[in-house]
């Protein structure tokens, strides 16, 4: 669906690949500014379009505990406008956001006592904060930065975060090069997060969307929870419950002010651009923005797994499974081995899992996804898989195995090699279709492997990797000690009553 | 705020957009910045249809070395047979998986992939899709494998069955996400289970699917005149062209019998549904039966303008920015209205998922949003942002080649007058205020919603029935398939039939008695289970072979249904009123199945009635009969063994756009003249007892004036 802006990504990309490496290679051109910031462009005048995109490596796992769920609220936030956007006198209205602010820490501090919070003050709160609202409201034009670009013509206008970065995407006409940078920047020096506390609630919708509602989203989350026991590769994105009800203004831009500098950002603009006329005007806009010291990475290191874990969720829906396996994450060379194995086992109806596992009806799906949740750290290999009825999670989880298993052992034949390596040349060739997929590629590599020539250097180790690797790194990480297994159970029909009116939110 | 141009030169697509700033009175920065004009010329498909009829829609473009098809085969779901609901789609998988006459499915999918090459079958409701992808290099072998698939698919039984089962767990799984089980049952209320439009595939209709079918399928749809291809990519039109002549040849063009789609005959109407399901949030589609579009269309541009304004316009729209920029009431709103759909009217539906604390607080708002598009014009500031957008973004159709050739070849396929690309910018700007109004009122009915909610009302905020009659839907896993499904039905089976149905006239009384009787009369009282057992006093008269009336005497008054054979009303202390098309059609099964007419009509009219197997029935042996009633619903009688008379029916019934699985059974027969008759009958449904009557008196061949079932005033 078009526009959900604020769609969490949980995937990471398909690795391209470049054929016609020396092709991309010279068409990329960058430019560094002074303030540090990363500008890489293509020229491309297919139609008459642009895709400029913006990444900030900022993420969930650069939240403090206290503030978790505030790198995706704030992403919705950045929609709301400037002081000359969204507003119809900003001197008006920031004294009441002000009194916002004010009500609403203290409506959020006197909820947060749980049993013991006072059910009038609460109530003399919300009534306040309705009221503010409503005098703030005489002085917003809601929506109004966003209507600008949909008048303007713009398409995939969006935004998303992930567990490693934030990324703001928006396709336009190419006469509306000045008119993205006029507006992006403004947001960067100029931005009023207004309309706070409606926002959340649009933020707890979501998550009830996307987590409570999906046995998918609900498996996920604790799968997560489950196998990441120190780092915060285990938080959701968008935070629990709880976290989400403690957000506010003031957390959500002292993230801003840490994490959104130029020199931690890489921008990419694909399309119908004159690259001496780009490299100009992003200076006008962008390059009084100062650079500041980087933020700290994240130290804590996921201790290592001594033995396997298993969970179950309960949920009204039909079994599902997932299993992951902890592995380094890129440039280790066996990260590399990964994406191999992960074509090996799941790409296309010659796959091994296609093969063996959905088409002898044991599962209707079974995947494999190299680099969950994210690629700044090191992360998991994962296996997911819905199993076919009458065969369980059980039957499922054994015709895996024995797949992994054969990886030990079985060398993998020059063919299935020969049959990948062509679909990777494929698939980079596919991929400069479109300026979208192009500037996706290019700010996610840049941003996250630090260097977009990543692309290229990707397909070359494909090309290095021997059967022996194969073997050796599914030995090394396919141990029982090291994988996290998790289930959909259906809830007993006696545990409902039990739990009945034991947990609501 | 803004004004754009655009112009058509010489035949072919001029794409030439301007904006000009101008000062308002809250200026903002960006009012001031010029935007350098945009000219351009998209490239044109070039059309040429092949000797065998195939219509192609090609463009060149070397820019990358691939190779693209994606055509259309004029098929769809829609023609799935009512009994093979789910046909089409598994038809489009299996002819790809099943690999070819010469090609097994391992080897045709080793030899596309170890090319990086792909070829698809899909199959949407009014078209089918076919699809080729290579590299430029590979165009030889790619067309090559791709003609085959086309011409010569196998349909392997073991991919058949495997594909079979993978529907079944589909269908196993359709309950888990909130938004298909509302889906599923929106498009059920609105068009019927009876129409392909609001029918689902069940376990039976995919059990049922044969190899056979598939082929038939084929061979009824998959001719080259009846195929239109887009291609695009590094080629040379002249050389391909010839190559497509080779690898098609011997394909000879062919009649083809496209069947008719029956028209949806159902009135929009009010009614709200309710489907439990523990969540915190609640997910409901508001809406109602839409549009069909027709080729010459002159309302769709405002409807465009209209619908972003309502809801598909993204964030600005109106239900965004209330429901949820305002409110904070959704994360997820909008509405949507099917306007390419040209065998039937699609649907227009606004959706949300709210928190359930908040479900008819959200609910109002959406429903007095929708009502807002027609009481009130929209603002020229609303009107002529969403035609800037519309205009502005309309350069993003024209993005890549593939995308051009496609669309090309969709409008033309969906009936798209010629020029509707190129003067598409000037149609969205003359819409006006009173246009967009005008829309509004003609399309939008929010007086005849039909609201479906999936959540838990324990925590609602108020009760849905402040929308109307709340009707709770039960959600089941569906049954497993039986053990042994009922056969095909063989000459054997109607033979059988009709050996059992001689036996049962005999028991009920004989050919002699039972083929003079023209009316019965009986009373009783009927006790309603599902009304804390009230019990009322109730008199039949049927006057055969098609006229019927109920009296009743309720706590409210007297209450009579009368059914003229054509219409019914129904009398009662509030007055007399007609009721509605669907309770006719109920009304003419029910007069017959009634055993006496029932009994009269098999034994004198040749209708198809088959023995479908026998089975225990309350301890009793019974063999089951199988026909179909006036609705087209089939009607099981279920016999016994030993005494030969009727103990039980099981239909579908349809009621307020819900089908229900009902029983009639029957017990204490009593000779009545020489009749045998059923004086205790229980009507079940869906499982539970919903009424029992016990008869007191019953006359036959009573005189009954026609006046007494006369339904007009």
């Amino acid at each position: 669906m078009k526009y959900i802006h604020g769609f969490l990504m949980l995937l990471l990309m398909i690795l391209p690949v470049i054929a016609s490496a020396q092709d991309l290679e010279d068409r990329v051109v960058e430019h560094l500014y002074p303030n540090g910031l990363k500008l890489l462009m293509i020229e491309r005048h297919t139609s008459p379009t642009i895709a400029p995109y913006i990444l900030f490596k900022a993420g969930s796992v650069d939240e403090s505990d206290d503030a978790r769920g505030i790198a995706h609220m704030l992403e919705h936030m950045l929609f709301k406008g400037t002081n000359t956007i969204g507003t119809k006198d900003y001197d008006q209205e920031k004294v009441i956001l002000a009194e916002i602010d004010r009500i609403g820490d203290a409506l959020d501090n006197e909820r947060a006592k749980g049993s013991r919070a006072d059910e009038n003050k609460i109530k003399e709160f919300e009534e306040a904060l309705t009221k503010q609202q409503e005098m703030a409201d005489e002085w917003t034009i809601a929506g109004e930065y966003t209507e600008i670009y949909t008048q303007h013509g713009s398409t995939g206008f969006n935004a998303g975060t992930s567990v490693d970065y934030t990324i703001y995407t928006v396709e336009l006409p190419s006469n509306k090069l000045e008119l993205w940078a006029m507006l992006e920047s403004d947001r960067l020096k100029n931005n009023v997060l207004r309309q706070f506390y409606v926002e959340r609630e649009a933020v707890k919708e979501e998550r009830r969307m996307s987590v409570d509602s999906r046995p998918g989203g609900k498996l996920y989350e604790q799968f997560m929870a489950s196998a990441f026991t120190a780092h915060p590769y285990g938080m959701p994105i968008i935070g629990w419950p709880s976290d989400i009800a403690m957000l506010n203004r003031k957390k959500a831009e002292e993230f801003f002010k840490i994490h959104y500098a130029p020199n931690n950002s890489v921008m990419v603009i694909v399309g119908d651009i004159n690259i001496e006329k780009t490299i100009e005007l992003i200076d006008k806009y962008f390059g009084d923005i100062p650079s500041q010291p980087l933020p700290k990475e994240v130290t804590v290191d996921e201790p290592m797994q001594e033995g396997e874990r298993r969970i179950e969720v309960e949920y009204d829906a039909e079994p599902q499974m997932m299993i992951g396996f902890h592995k380094p994450t890129i440039p280790n060379f066996d990260d590399y081995v990964f994406d191999m194995i992960s074509a090996i086992l799941s790409d296309g109806r010659t796959s091994r899992f296609y093969k063996n596992i959905v088409e002898e009806g044991i599962a209707v799906s079974a995947n494999t996804i190299n680099g969950y949740p994210g690629a700044r750290y090191d992360n998991l290999f994962v296996v997911s898989a819905t199993p076919r009825s009458p065969n369980t999670t059980a039957d499922v989880e054994k015709a895996i195995y024995a797949e992994l298993e054969r990886l030990k052992t079985e060398p993998v034949e020059e063919k299935e090699f020969k049959r990948i390596l062509k679909q990777i040349d494929a698939s980079f060739i596919r991929g400069l279709s479109s300026n979208a997929g192009m500037a996706n590629q290019l700010t996610f590599y840049e941003g996250i492997a630090g260097d977009w020539r990543y692309i290229l250097n990707w397909r070359k180790k494909m090309y290095e990797i021997t059967p022996e690797d194969i073997m050796k790194t599914a030995n090394t990480y396919f141990k029982k000690s090291n994988r996290t297994v998790a289930t959909i159970v259906k809830k007993e029909q006696s545990e409902i009553t039990e739990t009945e009116g034991e947990e609501s939110e | 705020m803004s004004t754009k141009s655009i112009r058509i030169i010489s035949g072919s697509l001029i794409l030439c957009l301007i904006i000009f700033g101008s000062s308002s009175i809250n200026a903002k920065p960006h009012d001031e910045l010029i935007y350098e004009p945009i000219q351009f010329k998209p490239p044109v498909p070039q059309k040429h249809t092949l000797s065998n009829g195939m219509e192609l829609y090609l463009i060149e473009d070397n820019e990358l070395p691939v190779f693209d098809i994606s055509g259309l085969v004029k098929t769809g779901t829609i023609y799935d047979p009512a009994d093979k609901i789910g046909l089409a789609s598994i038809f489009a998988s299996v002819m790809r998986t099943g690999g070819t006459v010469s090609r097994e499915p391992d080897a045709l999918n080793e030899e596309l992939e170890s090319m990086a090459a792909s070829v698809e079958i899909g199959m949407s409701p009014e078209y089918g899709s076919v699809s080729l992808s290579t590299l430029a290099e590979d165009i030889d072998k790619g067309l090559e494998i791709f003609a085959d698939v086309l011409r010569n698919p196998a349909f392997r039984e073991e991919k058949l069955d495997l594909r079979k089962q993978q529907a079944i767990e589909g269908i196993r799984r359709r309950n888990d996400n909130p938004i298909q089980l509302a889906w599923r049952n929106f498009s059920e209320i609105l068009f019927g289970k009876d129409h392909p439009f609001g029918w689902y595939s069940e376990i039976e209709t995919v059990e049922s699917i044969s190899v056979e079918d598939l082929k038939k399928f084929h061979s009824m749809y998959f001719h080259p005149n009846n195929i239109m291809l887009s291609i695009t990519g590094d080629f040379e039109t002249e050389s391909l062209i010839t190559k497509l002549e080779n690898a098609f040849e011997g394909w000879e063009k062919s009649e083809i019998d496209i069947p008719d789609i029956k028209n949806v005959e159902r009135e929009r109407s009010s009614s709200v549904h309710y489907i439990h399901k523990e969540l915190p949030q609640t997910t409901m589609l508001i809406g109602h039966i839409g549009i069909k579009r027709k080729p010459d269309f002159p309302d769709l541009f405002a409807l465009r303008v209209m619908n972003d304004i309502l809801g598909e316009g993204g964030f600005t729209s109106r239900l965004m920015s209330q429901v949820r920029e305002k409110h904070g009431l959704a994360y997820m709103v909008g509405s949507m209205m099917q306007t390419s759909l040209y065998t039937n009217p699609g649907e227009f539906f606004a959706y949300s998922q709210t928190r359930a604390e908040k479900t008819s607080e959200a609910i109002t708002l959406i429903i007095d949003i929708i009502q807002g598009m027609r009481d009130s014009p929209v603002s020229e500031e609303e009107l002529n942002r969403t035609k800037d957008s519309l205009i502005n973004s309309f350069v993003f159709s024209f993005e890549s080649s593939s995308q051009i050739a496609f669309q090309q070849m969709m409008l033309d396929y969906r009936g798209f007058a010629p020029g509707f690309l190129e003067t598409f910018t000037d149609n969205i700007a003359k819409v006006t205020a009173v246009d967009v109004q005008m829309v509004a009122q003609k399309y939008l009915h929010p007086d005849a919603l039909t609201i479906v909610t999936v959540g838990n009302k324990e925590n609602f905020d108020r009760p849905l029935d402040e929308f109307g009659d709340v009707n709770d839907i039960e959600i089941r896993l569906p049954e497993p398939p039986p053990i042994e499904p009922i056969p095909e039905a063989s000459e054997a089976d109607f033979i059988k039939a009709k050996e059992i149905l001689a036996a049962v006239v005999n028991a009920h009384g004989g050919w002699e008695a039972i083929k003079d009787v023209t009316s019965v009369v009986s009373q009783g009282k009927a006790k309603f289970a599902q009304m804390g057992g009230i019990e009322m006093d109730i008199k039949v008269s049927s006057l055969y072979p098609d006229k019927l009336r109920q009296d009743m005497v309720t706590p409210q008054g007297n209450m009579s249904i009368l059914f003229n054979g054509e219409s019914a009303i129904m009398d009662s202390p509030m007055g007399s009123q007609p009721l509605p098309p669907e309770m006719v059609v109920s009304l003419k099964d029910v007069t017959f199945r009634d055993v006496i007419p029932l009994l009269q009509n098999l034994s004198n009219n040749d209708i198809p009635i088959q023995y479908s197997g026998s089975e225990e029935l309350d301890e009793n042996v019974v063999s089951v009969l199988l026909l179909t009633q006036p609705s087209g619903e089939s009607l099981k009688i279920y016999v016994s063994n030993e005494t030969n008379l009727i103990l039980k029916y099981a239909f579908s019934e349809t009621e307020l756009g819900t089908s229900m699985d009902k029983e009639t059974i029957f017990s204490d027969y009593r000779d009545v003249g020489g009749i045998q008759i059923a004086y205790n009958v229980i009507q079940n449904v869906n499982g539970e007892v919903y009424t029992e009557s016990r008869l007191n008196s019953v006359e036959i061949n009573v005189e009954l004036n026609e006046s007494l079932f006369e339904t007009s005033q």
